[in-house]
């Protein structure tokens, strides 16, 4: 069985879902903006970062014009010509919320995040099946969920990858370290700013919205937790099982006391040696 | 202190706030004459003729984006003495850095304007602004009644 790849599409695909971390949205006849003189061949896009592996498409005067006419500065949505137009340009393409390199990024630590909240000791991969671990990174082209032996990890009858639980737990996860780092990041830049008798932006909720969305996010996390704890351990550790409490020192004594009264039948054997007699 | 990461940042949200307001349209025009135009009068050579098009005017559009304030005798009080000439019913448009020269080239044409909510304006000045001075570019505009008006807009 192969082993489950966060970078397939499929595993891109479900970190979306609970993620939205592409967020992907198309936009039509963009108008770029930039001085229209047959001069000026720097032009800059309304929204970004462009998805560079989206399709981009540039019309001057309603016609397409060919790629190669122009470059592309995906992250800063900056449009180059090759010939200044001398009309204004239009641009069809699509954005994304992050660059695909920082979507990675979150995808590994969703599952740093799912091996802290329990451990299990599985490793991602950049090879599976070859019985060795390569750990990957962002920069992978694959990552691998795999267990210590470098194969995709047996549950019961099924896999890892197989498993809708255990993929939903990773997304979760992911879902939480997402909003931990959105946290990390939001915390030192979002304020309120205002210019003198004009524009003001309030950011200042952006990060305690967060810190209560965590929240609810960890409680959630708990019964997904749950879910695929009894699928990796088996129904039969749930019926009738139960987690004792920890002891104290003299719970422990005592509790020794009353086994080893009852096994050496202390009852009968100890004469009692009280006053009088 | 706010950072230079700070100031990417605020230019960020200002480019977000911009893209929330509506479409702004500069629309400038030019003339092509027809063979029963004479350039000297100014008017066509051959009056008995019946043609208009003599001189026929060839609007370009220009699309864009910019957050749009409008005077009121409130926001009159409240602008502090930052424009000169600033008055009621007037437009304040603020245009991302890349817009200023497309703006410009609207004052400079006599018979260019700027379409907001299908108001006519005509930009009178514009200032850079925002929190380094440069993050974008503010265009003061007064209403505005052109010659030549472009069909919708």
């Amino acid at each position: 069985m192969a082993a489950f790849d966060l970078f397939s599409a499929d595993g891109l695909r479900l970190a979306d879902r609970y993620v939205r971390a592409f967020n992907l949205q198309y936009i039509a006849r963009d108008p770029l903006s930039g001085v229209v003189d047959a001069s000026n061949t720097v032009f800059n896009s309304t929204y970004r970062p462009i998805l560079s592996s989206g399709s981009i498409g540039v019309r001057l005067s309603g016609t397409l014009t060919a790629s190669s006419n122009y470059t592309v500065e995906a992250e800063q949505g900056v449009f180059i010509f090759s010939t200044a137009p001398s009309v204004q340009p239009v641009a069809d393409y699509t954005i994304a919320a992050y660059p695909d390199r920082l979507i990675r990024s979150v995808m590994v630590a969703g599952f740093d995040e799912m091996e802290l909240q329990w451990f299990r000791g599985l490793a991602l991969s950049e090879a599976q099946g070859t019985g060795q671990i390569v750990l990957s990174s962002q920069d992978s082209n694959n990552a691998y969920v795999v267990n210590s032996s470098g194969s995709d990890p047996p549950i019961g009858n099924i896999f890892f990858s197989t498993s809708w639980a255990q993929r939903a737990l990773y997304a979760a996860c992911t879902q939480l370290a997402f909003v931990k780092l959105q946290i990390g990041e939001y915390a030192p830049t979002h304020f309120i700013w205002q210019e003198a008798q004009g524009l003001r932006v309030d950011k200042s909720m952006t990060v305690r919205n967060l810190l209560a969305f965590k929240d609810n996010l960890e409680k959630s996390l708990m019964k997904k937790l749950e879910q695929a704890q009894v699928e990796w351990y088996g129904e039969s550790a749930v019926y009738g099982a139960f987690i004792a409490d920890l002891h104290t020192k003299e719970f422990l004594a005592h509790r020794f006391w009353e086994r080893a009264s009852k096994d050496e039948g202390w009852r009968d054997a100890t004469p009692y040696t009280g006053y009088g007699y | 202190m706010l950072n230079s990461r700070d100031i990417f940042n605020i230019r960020n949200d200002l480019q977000q706030t911009r893209a929330d307001y509506r479409d702004v349209h500069l629309v400038h025009v030019q003339f092509t004459s027809g063979s029963n135009y004479e350039q000297f009068t100014d008017g066509p050579m051959d009056i008995s003729k019946d043609s208009a098009n003599y001189l026929s005017p060839v609007f370009t559009v220009y699309r864009t984006r910019a957050r749009v304030k409008i005077i009121n005798p409130i926001t009159l009080l409240g602008l502090g003495p930052v424009i000169t000439g600033v008055e009621v019913g007037d437009y304040l448009l603020m245009f991302r850095t890349s817009d200023k020269g497309e703006v410009d080239k609207v004052i400079a044409e006599k018979r260019a304007y700027i379409v907001v909510d299908r108001e006519r304006l005509k930009p009178v000045t514009t200032v850079w602004t925002g929190l380094t001075q440069s993050d974008e570019v503010m265009a003061h505009c007064k209403k505005f009644d052109p010659e030549f008006k472009a069909t919708g807009l």
